[in-house]
């Protein structure tokens, strides 16, 4: 989520270029508002329209052109800002947003939150409306976004298409790196779906896995990335590279008993121990009947593989749970480690989940680190390992065999 | 100079081994294999070894009915037996050191795991 910045220090007032922008200020404080109008106009805003209420923001939304930019307070006579969030969002979706509000951090930051949630663009937050020196200042900053291209998203891959990678080994596992945070070592990779179009550009997981399950073929597909991931740890154990591999798998195909003695025989079949081999369930899936949950998580701990909880803190999984499905992993979800270090919030939220992580016996694993430091934030607050484009992009086997093969004792050096 | 340490590495699985065997070598030490917990009680009655790595999932002789019988009827019991073991909770591993085993590698094994394994048996007072 992106954070914005809490301006706290007044800038030099900034006339912008023509055409002006609009602006409404939306205050319940008729003393704040009319401050606020003034500055703003002699900054070279056009104040299009000073409003009080809910009620007044509902009818000019109805009746005229959104403006480039709301100044909103969060609480109205009639109502608060959450609700003038949604009706921006439903009418003005292309609306920039700032809020200037007396309610506590919490607050504000919770509607911060919910901007994002609605896709609404944040200028920022000041929380003291009668600031009008840096309210200004922060929406000097504001451009016009220029227009994206228009991108249409690419179709998912037919029944058809799907086969045709299934029958001639198009779908391929590239492998992205874990750091084990004590040593900088590289201990394991994950194995995440990719495979080419008949174009020959590289297709996502979002365009296979929803055909893969609906046509019956993600069990098919799951298990050839298993044997692939097996050949790539047993060709670096090989070589004496202590490497580790995970494999995402779903519930429904640990339901499949066949699918477990092929998985089975696959790492047998490659004189691998299965304790290479980590798979990976999401926290969606854990949370299915516990009863089945567990029948089949044990299954696959009884053969010798381990077992990682993906995405953990995106869905809702129970402390109760969580003690009794036989974890050996688990994955912090990439959404609580983005801007981590400026986030006291998101800090508790890792620390939490690593101390949790570490009084279980579980390897803590922080997913999408991308800064140093995010890195020495999630290390500092007891993380075991860390994944993210900081340690590597996902990368086909050759080039992940190449990369690693390069590093003095598997030691990264950031 | 003083001969590289030994250690006897005891494990079903091929591709453990080796590996193992090239991480030893890198930090000094030279190593022989066994394929189970039986074939190593047999080795460790011919000759002596300064660590035993012993991997806890075995057919025949697991690996903690292999690390009592070789304090118990081998003697041995200044031998610093290490447990090679799949993810355990801290009350299993607590539980393996209680049985018997001077250590604990857990599965999968790094190399700075098992060079401070090797550090910490070469400088207790059991080795």
């Amino acid at each position: 989520m992106h954070e914005p910045v809490c301006v706290t220090r007044p800038a030099p007032l900034v006339v912008p270029a023509s055409p002006p922008r609009r602006c409404w200020v939306v205050l319940r404080g008729h003393d704040d508002a009319h401050a606020l109008c003034d500055a703003l106009g002699a900054a070279g805003w056009q104040v299009a329209a000073m409003l009080h209420s809910l009620a007044e923001a509902r009818a000019l939304l109805a009746a005229s052109t959104a403006p480039d930019v709301v100044v909103t307070g969060l609480r109205f006579a009639d109502g608060d800002g959450m609700q003038l969030m949604r009706l921006l969002a439903r009418r003005a979706p292309g609306v920039s947003l700032f809020i200037a509000s007396r309610e506590q951090r919490a607050v504000i930051k919770a509607a911060v939150a919910l901007a994002d949630a609605l896709h609404l663009r944040m200028v920022g937050f000041e929380e003291q409306p009668a600031a009008v020196e840096t309210i200004v200042a922060a929406l000097a900053s504001w451009r016009p976004l220029s227009a994206p291209p228009r991108r249409r998203p690419l179709p998912p891959l037919d029944r058809d298409e799907l086969l045709e990678l299934l029958d001639h080994n198009g779908l391929q596992p590239w492998m992205q790196p874990k750091m084990r945070l004590a040593t900088r070592e590289i201990v394991g990779f994950e194995a995440l779906l990719r495979a080419h179009d008949a174009q020959g550009a590289v297709v996502f997981p979002d365009r296979l896995i929803g055909g893969l399950t609906q046509h019956g073929l993600l069990d098919q597909a799951t298990m050839h990335m298993a044997r692939e991931t097996v050949a790539f740890v047993a060709d670096c154990l090989g070589d004496g590279l202590a490497i580790s591999a995970s494999i995402n798998v779903s519930m429904q195909s640990l339901a499949n008993l066949a699918f477990c003695d092929e998985l089975e025989r696959t790492v047998v079949d490659a004189g691998l121990d299965p304790g290479w081999i980590t798979i990976e369930i999401t926290e969606t899936d854990a949370m299915a009947d516990l009863a089945t949950v567990i029948e089949h998580t044990a299954r696959i701990r009884m053969l010798g593989f381990n077992l990682s909880i993906d995405d953990f803190g995106t869905a809702y999984s129970s402390f109760f749970q969580l003690s009794r499905i036989p974890f050996s992993e688990l994955k912090i979800e990439r959404a609580f480690v983005s801007g981590l270090p400026a986030n006291p919030g998101q800090q508790a939220i890792v620390r939490a989940c690593a101390q949790l992580g570490a009084s279980l016996g579980l390897h803590v694993i922080a997913e999408g680190v991308e800064t140093r430091e995010e890195l020495a934030a999630v290390a500092a607050l007891g993380c075991t390992e860390a994944q993210g484009y900081l340690v590597a992009r996902p990368m086909p086997v050759a080039q992940a065999r190449a990369w690693l093969g390069a590093l003095p004792d598997q030691r990264l050096e950031l | 100079m003083t001969p590289p340490k030994q250690a006897l590495v005891v494990d079903d699985t091929p591709l453990n081994s080796r590996l193992v065997a090239v991480l030893l070598k890198r930090l000094g030490w030279s190593s022989e294999m066994a394929g189970s917990g039986e074939d190593a009680l047999d080795v460790l009655r011919q000759r002596s070894f300064d660590l035993v790595l012993l991997d806890m999932r075995m057919p025949g002789l697991s690996g903690e009915q292999a690390c009592r019988a070789i304090r118990q009827d081998l003697g041995l019991t200044g031998l610093p037996v290490v447990a090679y073991t799949a993810h355990s909770t801290p009350e299993e591993k607590q539980r393996m050191l209680d049985s018997g085993f001077s250590g604990l590698l857990v599965k999968p094994i790094s190399f700075a795991d098992l060079r401070a394994v090797c550090e910490a048996m070469c400088t207790s007072p059991s080795a």
